[in-house]
């Protein structure tokens, strides 16, 4: 009657090698750095020859996820820039964040700004800032500049904006 | 002579130029803490129209941008109901408007507006902001955004609830309710303005 269940040690073999590949497969996905305020500050602030450029988003903001894409083409087009995807999902939420920057193709400077109190920081990334996302920040450390914008960008105005922040 | 003119009128073009453009950027910001907010008449969801002033009694007035959708409105709807029920009765009501187009956003129509008070019990009117008027002079943002007013529509605190969104039972400092405890005592509100993460308003497209 248990013959059916009985599983020989090549087979139980097999089955841990087939179950250790697919989680390692799950684990080499997207893996979103979980930082601070202070550990986000460092990045902002640090010294750079490149703009750097940082987008605010969450899994949660639908005009967020829908412009993604367009902050991934342009990542991909200037190498000269370095762009920093700051998720602010909540920490639980991390797989979800994670998911979604999988299937759009971004891979690097992913972070998730773990900060319980929102009015602790917002102001400190720029004092323009009512909170709302999706939110984005230049910085120029060369030129000790920044420029912040509240809104949701289109390819063509993200282009645009970067231009003119470099050759302004 | 003529040349000099001609600048002079050039110089006084770019001037009311960029004279209208600043003051369109200061509207756009719309009102600060001291300010006078306006009345208005929106529809409310149980069909009839609705004003600060037929708030008999009131000695100020919790205005709420929220919305359905967000989760951050989500996250705060309990919140607001326990204000509410708080602070109607001292005089301190909340009157929560959602300003979110609805072709943007369906599931913010004036009929999933009244789904949504129905199913919450919703014990404040939830007025919709069909033409995004109010929430514009306001200067919101995002849902939910408040503005706390005096009895006379003197802005007294723009911002957040409170210092913890995922948490209600771990907030530690209530920003709204420092500062309606302040107008209650007849002190000034402490802290008037405060930052919260929050949805964009939904605006309809130009």
């Amino acid at each position: 009657m248990f013959k059916f269940f009985y599983i020989s040690k090549v087979q139980l073999f097999s089955l841990i090698l087939f179950s250790g590949l697919f989680i390692s497969g799950k684990t080499n996905a997207q893996v979103l750095e979980i930082i601070n305020y202070e550990t986000l500050n460092k990045h902002i602030e640090s010294a750079s020859e490149e703009v750097k450029v940082f987008n605010f988003w969450a899994s949660w903001c639908k005009p967020c996820v829908e412009e993604l894409p367009h902050f991934k083409e342009v990542a991909d087009k200037y190498s000269s820039v370095k762009f920093y995807f700051i998720s602010l999902d909540f920490a639980k939420d991390k797989e979800k964040a994670s998911k979604i920057l999988e299937k759009k193709g971004i891979a690097s400077k992913v972070y998730l700004l773990d900060e319980i109190n929102p009015n602790s920081w917002i102001d400190k990334v720029d004092k323009t800032w009512s909170g709302a996302i999706p939110a984005t920040l230049f910085v120029d450390k060369k030129r000790n500049k920044t420029s912040f914008f509240e809104k949701s960008f289109s390819q063509e105005e993200l282009i645009k904006e970067i231009h003119n922040f470099i050759s302004d | 002579m003529t040349k000099i003119k001609l600048f002079f009128l050039i110089g006084l073009a770019f001037s009311f130029y960029s004279c209208s453009d600043s003051m369109g950027s200061q509207s756009k910001e719309g009102l600060k803490v001291g300010d006078k907010a306006k009345d208005f008449s929106l529809k409310n969801v149980d069909g009839k129209m609705m004003s600060l002033k037929s708030f008999k009694d009131a000695k100020g007035y919790i205005v709420v941008f929220t919305c359905n959708e967000c989760p951050y409105a989500k996250l705060y709807e309990d919140r607001i109901i326990a204000l509410h029920n708080k602070y109607a009765s001292k005089g301190f009501p909340v009157v929560a408007i959602n300003p979110n187009n609805e072709t943007i956003q369906p599931g913010d129509s004036f009929e999933m507006m009244q789904v949504r008070a129905k199913s919450k019990e919703f014990p404040f009117p939830y007025l919709r902001d069909e033409t995004q008027d109010i929430a514009r002079f306001y200067g919101a943002r995002k849902t939910p955004h408040i503005y706390l007013l005096k009895n006379n529509l003197e802005v007294a605190y723009i911002g957040g609830i409170d210092d913890n969104p995922q948490n209600s039972d771990k907030v530690e400092e209530r920003y709204l309710e420092n500062a309606v405890d302040a107008l209650l005592a007849n002190k000034e509100v402490q802290k008037n303005v405060t930052k919260a993460i929050g949805c964009t308003i939904k605006w309809k497209e130009s």
